[in-house]
Order: structure tokens, then sequence, then C-alpha cells
């Protein structure tokens, strides 16, 4: 048990995705323009991680070495088009927002990554919660950047505004706003860690 | 040896391909009548929220296509007439629901779908509202029914065909207000020319 919570928070904290391996920064910045956005796609993510995590570690023994990157996309691409459709017929709002972003989580490297990584050598478990906790990393460094740009960007939280006094930095709210918050936020979080340690 | 390899490497990539399209294809079946029911729902509250007085709209097609609604009130009388409207904005296209009574003056727009740069095109779907996230968290003030977006009430009341000069462009946004003004009186211009003859 304590093993699995062990796989589970070192996704959340020590191999966070975004700022400690660094990868699927693409979606990431694109749609961390606001909290909703961010939590639905971090969601999004963390379900066809945990759930492509699952399917490969069972199937590892039976995937030769070979052509285990086409078999890895197969079970990924199908778990994205389930998360696709869903939404297309439950949040079509949301859908909506999110466009384009939820069928390329296909290539979202970090669910090929752990599927390279950690679910084709480990067991069903531990790669569950591999997933689960990368998931959640992911979601929990998407609402974190999600809020300062939400906030500062265009003066909003979950779609309400903060005050009407305040006047929003526009830049925050493109493209190069997220490079800067990202950025900035790496930074921050790598220098507290290496002040702990 | 070789040849027995590649046998089972397709072999194993055709069970694992059988066995995902057969989840998705349970999963496209229930959820297939659901997603169509949701652009069916989408379609007609976007048609209410232009002509909210009409009971009933009936599509005129033109070949396969909806070409406008005929809008009829309780009585099956013609009260107005409801199109779509679209034009490339900054970055994307801009789809506008529009409606319009039978002098051609228009009730109410909406833009359904846009894709503008967050901040400045995105004015054209912004909306005031009064109640801040600290009322509705910290005072527990219930959120009212959001108002009409401010550019688009604009539209309320005038002529569709003559927009120009009579609605107040979007700061920032001149090319994204520009599209939604331009496709709109295009598209009434033809409508209306259809309506004219009876088309």
């Amino acid at each position: 048990m304590k093993k699995l919570w062990f796989e589970f928070i070192k996704g959340v904290w020590r191999e966070n995705p975004i700022f400690f391996i660094v990868l699927g920064l693409c979606p990431a910045l694109a749609v961390s323009i606001s909290v909703n956005n961010a939590l639905g796609m971090g969601l999004a993510v963390t379900f066809v991680l945990g759930c492509s995590n699952a399917i490969i570690s069972m199937v590892r023994n039976f995937i030769p070495d070979k052509i285990r990157i086409p078999c890895f996309i197969v079970v990924i691409a199908t778990f994205v088009s389930i998360v696709e459709m869903v939404l297309k017929a439950y949040a079509p709002a949301l859908d909506r927002s999110l466009g384009i972003f939820v069928p390329l989580i296909v290539v979202n490297c970090i669910i090929l990554g752990r599927a390279e990584a950690f679910a084709s050598k480990n067991p069903f478990l531990p790669s569950v919660f591999d997933g689960l906790g990368m998931g959640a990393g992911f979601t929990l460094a998407l609402l974190l950047i999600s809020f300062i740009r939400e906030t500062l960007g265009s003066g909003k939280l979950a779609g309400y505004s903060i005050s009407h006094q305040f006047e929003p930095v526009l830049v925050l709210s493109l493209a190069p706003g997220a490079l800067l918050v990202l950025g900035l936020l790496i930074g921050g979080i790598r220098w507290i860690k290496s002040l702990r340690s | 040896m070789l040849k027995s390899n590649y046998i089972k490497y397709a072999f194993t990539l055709a069970i694992i391909c059988l066995a995902a399209s057969g989840l998705l294809s349970v999963v496209f079946n229930l959820t297939q009548p659901k997603i169509l029911y949701q652009k069916m729902l989408e379609e007609e509250s976007s048609l209410k929220d232009v002509l909210p007085e009409a009971a009933n709209f009936e599509p005129v097609k033109e070949g396969q296509e909806t070409a406008y609604y005929r809008a009829a009130d309780k009585d099956g009388k013609v009260i107005g007439y409801a199109f779509k409207a679209s034009k490339k904005g900054y970055s994307s296209d801009i789809a506008t629901m529009v409606g319009v009574d039978t002098e051609g003056v228009i009730t109410h727009i909406k833009v359904l779908s846009q894709n503008e740069t967050p901040g400045l095109g995105t004015k054209i779907v912004e909306v005031i509202q009064k109640e801040t996230f600290w009322d509705i968290v910290v005072k527990r003030v219930k959120p009212g029914q959001p108002p009409a977006p401010w550019f688009q009430k604009q539209f309320d009341g005038k002529k569709a065909v003559a927009l120009s000069g009579s609605i107040d462009v979007i700061t920032g946004a001149t090319v994204s207000s520009r599209a939604v003004i331009d496709s709109i009186q295009d598209k009434a211009k033809q409508i209306m020319e259809k309506v004219k003859y009876g088309q």
C-alpha cells in the first residue's frame, strides 16, 4: 500500500510532468487560459493516462518489443476517442472551449512517455497509480498556471470577474504570457526544491 | 525464423486494433444519439434566443442546406426570419445566429462560435456580470442571470441590411467586430432578397 502511494505522490511533486519532467507543454500552455479549461483538460489527461497505463501494463508481456510504439499509440488513441465522444455528448460547452486539444491528447508526450518508461516495465497496480499520479500532477500544474493567468491576465476566476476596478494585464492571457508564467513557475519551484534538499 | 516473427507482429497489432475498434464502436453507439440531441438542442436554443417571441421555426431548405428559418407565432403568422451568418475574423471563423422581423429589423443576434484572441477579439462575446467572484464565494450572493453580451446588444433594433456606421466597433478588436457586422449585413441582403421573391 505504501509503495502504491509512493508511485502516486511522485507524479504530483518529485517527478511532476510539467515542472520536473517538462513534458506535454503544448496543451498545458494553450489550455491554461482559464481555470475551467485547465480542470477539464487535466481530468481528461488523467483518465487517459490511468486507462492507458492499466491496459499497457496488462498486455506488456504479449507485445513484442519491436512493435511496442504502434501498440501503445493504438491503446492511447482509443481512450482519447472515448473521452472526446463522452465530452461531446455530456459536456458540449467544455468540448467547444478545449477544441482541438482534446484529440491532440493522443500525441501528448506524458502519456506515451509513461507508457514507455513505466507501464511497459511494471505490474498492473503500480502502473495505474503512476498514471493517476502523473495525471494529478499535470492537473495541479495546469490549475496553478491557469489560476495566475486568469486572475492577472483577464481579471477573472472561474469566469467571474474578481474586481471591477482591476485592469487586467492582457499579455498574460496571450501565448507569450503562458511561456513567461510557466518559465517563472518552473524556476521558482526548482528553487524551492533546492532549498529543501 | 524472421518470417514467422513478422507474422507474429502483424497478428499482435491486428488483435489490439480489433479490440480497440470493438470498444470504440460500443462507445460510439452509446454516445452518438446524445451528441446529435445536444446539437439539435443548441440550434433550437439559439433560435429561441434571437427571436424570443416566435413559437415555431420552419427551416427553409435550399437543396440539402437550410438557407434560413421562417419564424411564426402561436397563430401561425410569420413574424420574422432567422439565419446563420459567418465570416473570417482575426484568427477564426465567427458564426452568428441572427433574428430579424418581417421588416428586416434585427431582434437579437447571438455569436455561436468563435476562437478569437483572448482579451481582444473575444470581447464580441464578453458579458459583464454584476456579481464578482468574491460576492459569490464570500458574501454568498446567488449569481443572477448573465446579461446579454454588450457588443451584441448594440445590434438590437438596427436595420440588418444597413449596419455600417450604426454599430460601435470594439477598441483593439476592429477585425473581429467588422467580421460580425459585415457577415450579418451581407447575409441579410441575400436573405431579404429571397424572402421578397418568396423563395
